[in-house]
């Protein structure tokens, strides 16, 4: 700590570039977890988005004679049952289950801070209204929620983006409303009132600025389990169809192989795994660093 | 008191919204039941007549009403792949999976509990590191995955445990309520009991470990607050012995609000379940439910979502109103 407070207060002195390198170094040390979780989450997107530059083999592409081969140089993860390398297969698999949730998440976001607004703003019957529509929606348990989506909708990505957005969209609705209730009695929402403006204008200017920082916390915590409900849906069979990459349906194919051939469930599931693993670190040290309650614990 | 029979007289409106939007979701989208049964049939005469015995030529709004009514009666609809009420089955498939879910979390509570006791009285040092390190990595497993995993170590290399199933095959058991340990025990068939302990350590492990995460940060996070309150304070300056005050004056005030996570997470035991049972062949809902999909079986899907939900609403509202029992503070207003 000590050394950190000298180089602040003889910033002056300093060359620009140590400066920056020392700023970086205290964001690490304060914040290693999220640090770590953010920069692999980058790995794991750039990994699905050029998948292609990064394997020399083609993921769908059957090749009998190579089948099940246990891990080894040429193939770092092994082989599947049609002689298909895994670690290409993981690489490609990881784009239906992102694009899943992170988009679910987008939409769930905007949608939910929109019906929360609204609600914490106008107040009265439209509150009571959409607040009952979200209670409902959340006597279904999460998971089982988007199963009866996509159960009604049929199978495929969109789908799944459709019953992933809806299974989050009530916590972001009521975070929402609850900080936009806060909001509408601070002073400045009050004396904005006072010289006129609009509802539009204050929610736009005043009350969705504020929102921003809490709901982007909350984002990062429920992409965690976008994740897991966009892999639980591939796994039961209600996302992406085979043969495509996908690492919930390898999962599933492969289990029956564990007697054989563990790896072919194992790193599919790793790959789940280490990326809900390093979004839950950025969403932990996103939260401690807004929540000034939580620091030190 | 007042509040707790609002919450009591709101139970069935919030479980007709339930049933409804069950309803709606599955009748307003696209896909026709019939669809199934049509690749079965040429004719379309018998198409016709079998969508007049189902119902399925009256308007939606007919449909609704006659569903509401049935639902009233207990009754939820005939399955169109094999014949039977959806009522039979569920109260054939419900048991295995609720008690699936009570073990996993008898299982969360015990891990999630103890681990966030030591890790707030252990603040900062490596025990705590290393709880918090294994309770993020516990959540963040998806429950297929570390079912599939505790299977190969511990039923196909160790053979510790069966790798799927219920019971022992050869074992004997009867069948009364369905609850297998229930019925073990009315019959006095420790044996049976035995081998049912035996088959649901593993499924009941897998769920059991992802959410104890959940319950051992709460825990961790609940038991930090109580510790700097004064009744801790003056426990210990009357000199009784440290586990006393934690587990007996910390923990039943840090208690509170776990116990309401546990409420809530009693849902996403429900929804774990249902997708271990596949890894696990546990003849429970989650099948049924996955079956029902595949098959365009509406009445299944229906049924099966609207008893669980039911059950969610229920068990939130039944941890709502002992809560209020534990803490004197919210009786008396």
């Amino acid at each position: 700590m000590a050394t950190v407070r000298l180089s602040r207060t003889d910033a002056g002195h300093i060359p620009a570039v140590t400066r920056q390198a020392q700023r970086w170094k205290t964001l690490v040390d304060r914040h290693l977890a999220a640090t770590v979780g953010g920069l692999f989450l980058l790995f794991v997107l750039l990994c699905s988005v050029a998948a292609p530059l990064f394997s020399p083999y083609d993921p769908i592409q059957i090749d009998i004679p190579q089948r099940l081969q246990a891990p080894s140089w040429p193939h770092l993860f092994g082989t599947d049952e049609f002689g298909r390398d895994l670690l290409t297969r993981v690489l490609y698999g990881g784009r239906p289950v992102l694009l899943t949730s992170f988009l679910s998440v987008l939409a769930a976001a905007v949608a939910g801070t929109a019906i929360g607004t609204l609600a914490g703003y106008l107040g009265g019957q439209v509150d009571n209204l959409l607040m009952r529509l979200i209670d409902v929606m959340l006597s279904f348990p999460a998971v089982l929620l988007a199963i009866l989506i996509v159960a009604a909708l049929g199978t495929g990505v969109p789908n799944a983006i459709v019953a992933v957005t809806f299974s989050l969209v009530p916590t972001f609705a009521r975070l929402a409303r609850a900080l936009a209730l806060s909001l509408t009695l601070e002073q400045f929402v009050v004396a904005s009132h006072a010289i006129g403006a609009t509802g539009p204008q204050i929610i736009w200017r005043h009350l969705l600025p504020n929102l921003l920082p809490p709901i982007i916390v909350q984002a990062t915590a429920m992409l965690a389990i976008a994740v897991a409900f966009a892999s639980a849906l591939s796994f039961l069979g209600l996302g992406v169809e085979p043969p495509t990459p996908d690492w919930g349906l390898m999962v599933s194919e492969g289990q029956r192989l564990i007697y054989d051939a563990l790896w072919v469930p194992f790193f599919p599931g790793l790959a789940i795994t280490l990326t809900v693993l390093a979004v839950n670190f950025l969403g932990d040290g996103l939260r401690d660093r807004l929540d000034p309650t939580l620091r030190n614990r | 008191m007042r509040y707790l029979i609002s919450r009591l007289l709101w139970l069935p409106v919030v479980l007709w919204a339930v049933a409804s939007l069950t309803f709606l979701v599955l009748r307003l989208t696209p896909g026709d039941p019939m669809g199934q049964v049509a690749n079965l049939i040429v004719d379309q005469a018998q198409i016709d007549r079998i969508r007049a015995e189902w119902g399925l030529d009256q308007p939606l709004w007919q449909q609704y009403l006659a569903f509401l009514g049935n639902l009233v009666t207990g009754s939820m609809g005939v399955s169109m792949a094999s014949g039977m009420p959806v009522s039979a089955l569920l109260a054939q498939k419900m048991p295995p999976t609720i008690e699936l879910a009570l073990f996993s979390m008898l299982i969360a509570t015990v891990i999630g509990v103890t681990a966030g006791v030591l890790s707030a009285t252990t603040r900062r040092r490596s025990v705590d590191f290393a709880a918090r390190g294994l309770a993020v990595l516990g959540l963040s497993i998806p429950w297929f995955w570390i079912a599939i995993m505790l299977i190969f170590i511990f039923a196909v290399q160790l053979r510790w445990f069966p790798v799927g199933g219920r019971i022992g095959v050869g074992v004997d058991y009867t069948t009364i309520t369905n609850f297998i340990f229930l019925d073990q025990l009315l019959t006095g068939n420790w044996a049976g009991l035995a081998s049912a302990l035996h088959h649901i350590a593993l499924p009941a492990l897998a769920i059991g470990l992802t959410t104890s995460g959940f319950v051992m940060r709460m825990t961790r996070s609940s038991m930090l607050e109580v510790l700097h309150r004064e009744y801790v304070r003056s426990a210990r300056s009357r000199g009784l012995p440290e586990p006393r005050v934690l587990w007996g004056h910390a923990l039943r005030n840090a208690m509170l609000p776990v116990i309401t996570l546990l409420g809530l997470q009693f849902g996403a035991l429900l929804g774990g379940a249902v997708i271990t049972e596949l890894v696990f062949s546990w003849p429970g809902m989650g099948r049924m439910l996955l079956d029902g999909i595949l098959r365009r079986d509406y009445a299944v899907v229906q049924g099966t979502v609207i008893f669980v939900a039911f059950f969610y609403v229920t068990a939130n509202l039944a941890v709502d109103i002992f809560y209020h029992f534990l803490d004197p503070r919210l009786r008396e207003s």
